[in-house]
């Protein structure tokens, strides 16, 4: 992998704690003015790669490396950055939680009006968005492990009840964020002959004659999907069930709407007590993009870490619960549609058509990371090298891993970006709409997450490839070498320069690319059974003719042969340990010893033909 | 302010630290006095290179003022200096003096009669007010200079005084585990304080750490040859550290880390920025240390502590 990510961490670190820190406080915001969204990010791209990447914590002064220490220089001493941390998390509690103590998950400035004429009224600012839930899982979840690991080694009592405080608030904004996910979950049940319903089974058919057969069939695959729809108790109308049992030949799509949705009901559960759940303005379709959003906070709610840390409180697990299912929900259908008939897949046909019309490559691989979460899973393992190719395509389309041509379209994803109307905002105000220019940082991820589970060499090193194409473009958009994001001015000359203030969502996206990239290179790298078989014969050839030497050489303790047969023994014992994880290494440890073992019988019989 | 130097060991670099601590002090314009309370085997006059008091001086030091009851004498480093450095001190704009407060020649430890506690309190106040900073070089080890700095600082007449200890331990396991005893064991500091009438937590409060002689693997990079070397310092530096967060004796406890120095090594004296910039014999990042060290002694946010 050319991705260096303990480098990229550090320099990017460098360069935020200069640009937050330059000032000796924690200065919030950049080039869009702060929302609970953007402060998320700015905290992250510190507390992130500090919780998931061994090497960069920062949550005990003793375990911060020096090397890190150096680059967050302007953020004090080793003691001085946990405090700095706290004090930012303090800060983002106060500002995202409203006069009665609730915690408010507001779009602010990330907040577009589609009509540009237009502007965004003040209430509608003020609208809760599923990305703000999402990243605040993300972020109580890693806050609470850091607060917790800190809190070890603090011995003030003042301070120890501080820290007390932000841990609860944590508690009471994961909780808060989990009721909102759960209610901008929505089932969306297609009329029949609606454009919506067109446009799923055009995709679907993939060429193929929409007839019973396809539709049938269609309908089989979704049944397992359709049957546990049922079980969501919570948050959804009692009508959609009542639809889905009374018309059985509908279909339906699921997944996170980009806000509570509209005819979202209130979580009665215990652990729902005291959280204010305000009424839905969203349209009740799913969005791909807040879905995927909102899975990608779920993983790290699901995460090992969570439950081995054990993050969540017992009222939370019952939220957990239920989120889990609507997470299993989603995954199954969206891999099911991607990956349905035995030709070509709609994943493969690039740029995806949602059901509201639109279509992009940034769709294509919102599905593509959907269903590679699914492969995570275990399930749909044979699909990863169709993701592959599908994958290089979208490197290719969407500009990172070719250069544009004059007037090349594919440049839009990345300046502006792809611009997302949220349905049901234009009931309060103009309609607004969403916008996410961080498709080549999604596609890396993407390319690093199936790489994870592929066992193949061969499709690795593709999407190893894919990746570093990614980060090489990642890393051509900071300001300077060693800058922030985002500059895309950089790799696409025509576009307008950028302004010098540090865009949060793009650096935070980056870093979450890093990470990723650090967590495959932490994996054990892939070893087949041939390898394994090879190095382990090498290893007994060695040990056998070792023996042989043994059996013959005098045992003078000092003799220069004596100490070659130690030291290939030691050898040996180390190669015998690798040889299951790194056969090639036990391989090489072997050859040697061969090699070695072979000049002594070597020459003695040189001696034996001069003699 | 008191600060009060021990170690678990001897040969750990405390006098030396202690003795280029104070230096740098009084390079930032402090008046400093520096007690030689290591009765048994006084250095502080060979590290100052105070030819008088090489081995303690021949009569009324430190060791005298207590068990004979004359007046200690105060050497000023810079008059009685045979170290070019020393003697410049009153030269540099905006320093401070440096006293030396010797031991005794032949002096050896002795036991604590009654009046000591008072009279050793009597000398820290007169001193306090004389000088911004006294530095008590305490003997290695449990002693009697130990217990009786305990006991004067428990008196009334103290409270206002700011004591801080420094611990100062080489960076191995036993010694991490020597100096840990030396603070937390049945026969520690913390325990002889309290039956003097120290309150244990405050007393743990005003305790801070100071590594010495840490190969550093920026500064080292001659001394490491070798990929595998510099591989195993670094994993063995990781678990030192976890030892020593373990123990509380962590960053949070950390008032210094000394790199080690050949020069220091062997001749055990105050250095300063011409033995780097001139001369080159000793490294510029031990001379940074020291001055870190120095400054963390009023560094407040760093004694209230996490």
């Amino acid at each position: 992998m050319r991705t260096n990510p303990r480098q990229h961490i550090l320099d990017t670190w460098r360069a935020f704690a200069r640009a937050t820190f330059g000032s000796g406080e924690w200065a919030w915001g950049g080039r869009y003015p702060s929302n609970s969204i953007s402060d998320a990010e700015q905290i992250l791209i510190l507390l992130y790669p500090a919780t998931e990447v061994a090497g960069f914590r920062l949550d005990r002064p003793d375990s911060i490396e020096d090397d890190v220490l150096a680059v967050l220089r302007p953020m004090g001493s080793g003691l001085d950055i946990p405090m700095r941390m706290l004090e930012a998390m303090e800060q983002y509690l106060a500002r995202y939680t409203d006069d009665d103590g609730g915690p408010t998950f507001t779009g602010g400035s990330y907040l577009l009006a589609e009509n540009p004429d237009e502007e965004v009224k003040q209430e509608q600012y003020a609208y809760d968005i599923t990305e703000s839930y999402s990243i605040s899982v993300t972020l109580c979840l890693s806050a609470k492990g850091f607060l917790r690991e800190f809190q070890r080694t603090v011995e003030r009592r003042e301070l120890q009840n501080r820290i007390e405080a932000v841990i609860l608030a944590m508690d009471a904004r994961l909780t808060a964020a989990m009721v909102g996910l759960l209610r901008s979950f929505v089932v969306n049940v297609l009329d029949p002959d609606s454009p919506a319903e067109a446009v799923l089974l055009r995709t679907v058919s993939q060429g193929r004659v929409v007839g019973r057969t396809l539709t049938q069939d269609l309908r089989g695959r979704l049944q397992p999907v359709r049957d546990k729809l049922p079980e969501l108790t919570f948050g959804l109308p009692p009508e959609n069930e009542q639809m889905l049992r009374d018309y059985p030949e509908r279909f339906f799509e699921c997944g996170w709407a980009w806000g509570v949705a509209q005819d979202a009901t209130d979580i009665d559960l215990a652990a729902a007590e005291g959280v204010k759940q305000p009424h839905g303005i969203a349209e009740s379709r799913p969005l791909l993009h807040f879905t995927v959003n909102a899975l990608d906070g779920l993983a790290d709610l699901f995460s090992t870490r969570t439950s081995r840390q054990g993050l969540l409180t017992s009222e939370q697990q019952s939220l957990r619960e239920a989120l889990n299912l609507r997470w299993g929900l989603a995954l199954q259908y969206w891999s099911t549609i991607a990956t349905f008939g035995s030709g070509r897949w709609a994943i493969e046909d690039v740029p995806w058509e949602a059901t509201t019309g639109q279509s992009s490559p940034y769709f294509t691989e919102l599905v593509l990371a959907i269903v590679a979460m699914a492969q995570q899973g275990g399930t749909l393992s044979g699909t990863i090298g169709r993701s592959v190719a599908v994958l290089e395509e979208l490197g290719q389309r969407g500009l990172v891993s070719r250069r544009a041509a004059e007037d090349d379209r594919g440049v839009l994803l990345h300046d502006p970006g792809v611009l997302m109307r949220l349905g049901g905002s234009e009931l309060e105000g103009p309609a607004l709409a969403w916008s996410y220019n961080g498709f080549a940082a999604a596609l890396a991820k993407t390319a690093l997450r199936v790489a994870n589970v592929s066992g193949s060499r061969r499709n690795r090193a593709r999407l190893i490839e894919v990746a570093d194409a990614s980060v090489e473009h990642l890393l051509a958009r900071r300001q300077q070498s060693d800058g922030l994001w985002d500059h895309p001015a950089n790799i696409y000359p025509r576009l307008a320069p950028a302004p010098a203030t540090p865009a949060w969502d793009m650096t935070e996206r980056s870093v979450e690319v890093f990470v990723a990239a650090a967590a495959l290179v932490s994996a054990p790298p892939v070893a087949d059974q041939g390898q394994v078989d090879q190095a382990n014969n090498k290893i007994a050839e060695a040990r056998h003719i070792l023996d042989q030497e043994r059996l013959t050489t005098p045992t003078a303790g000092g003799s220069q042969e004596q100490k070659l047969l130690r030291e290939a023994e030691q050898s040996l014992n180390r190669a015998d340990s690798l040889a299951g994880e790194r056969p090639a290494t036990a391989a090489a440890l072997a050859d040697k010893v061969l090699r070695d073992l072979d000049e002594l019988a070597f020459a003695r019989h040189a001696a034996s033909r001069s003699a | 302010m008191l600060i009060f130097a021990t170690s678990d060991k001897g040969g750990t670099g405390r006098s030396v630290t202690g003795c280029n601590m104070a230096y740098r002090r009084a390079l930032q314009g402090e008046a400093v006095a520096y007690l030689d309370f290591d009765f048994g085997s006084p250095t502080a006059g060979a590290i100052f290179d105070v030819p008088e008091a090489e081995r303690g001086v021949d009569a009324s030091g430190l060791h005298s003022y207590f068990t004979r009851h004359t007046e200690s004498q105060q050497l000023d480093t810079a008059l009685h200096s045979d170290s070019d450095t020393l003697r410049d001190l009153p030269r540099i704009s905006g320093a401070g003096r440096l006293v030396l407060l010797p031991g005794d020649k032949d002096g050896g430890e002795f036991s604590i009669s009654a009046d000591m506690p008072a009279r050793c309190a009597q000398l820290f106040l007169r001193l306090d007010r004389e000088f911004d900073l006294c530095v008590v070089d305490l003997s290695a080890g449990r002693s009697y200079a130990v217990d009786l700095v305990l006991e004067a600082t428990a008196r009334p007449e103290l409270a206002a005084l700011t004591s801080r200890w420094l611990v100062f331990h080489r960076w191995t396991k036993q010694h991490i585990l020597a100096a840990h005893g030396l603070v937390f064991g049945e026969r520690g500091l913390l325990k002889a304080g309290e039956r003097r009438g120290h309150d244990p937590q405050r007393l743990n409060n005003s305790v801070r750490y100071v590594r010495t002689a840490v190969v550093d693997l920026c500064v080292d990079q001659e001394s490491v040859t070798r990929p595998a070397q510099g591989a195993w310092l670094r994993a063995y530096d990781q678990k030192l550290r976890e030892q020593a967060d373990k123990l509380r004796m962590g960053r949070a406890r950390l008032a210094g880390q000394i790199p080690f120095d050949p020069m220091l090594q062997w001749s055990e004296q105050v250095i300063d920025d011409s033995d780097v910039s001139g001369l080159k014999i000793a490294n510029q990042a031990t001379v940074q240390a020291f001055e870190d060290l120095a400054a963390k002694l009023s560094d407040e946010r760093f004694w209230e502590g996490l």
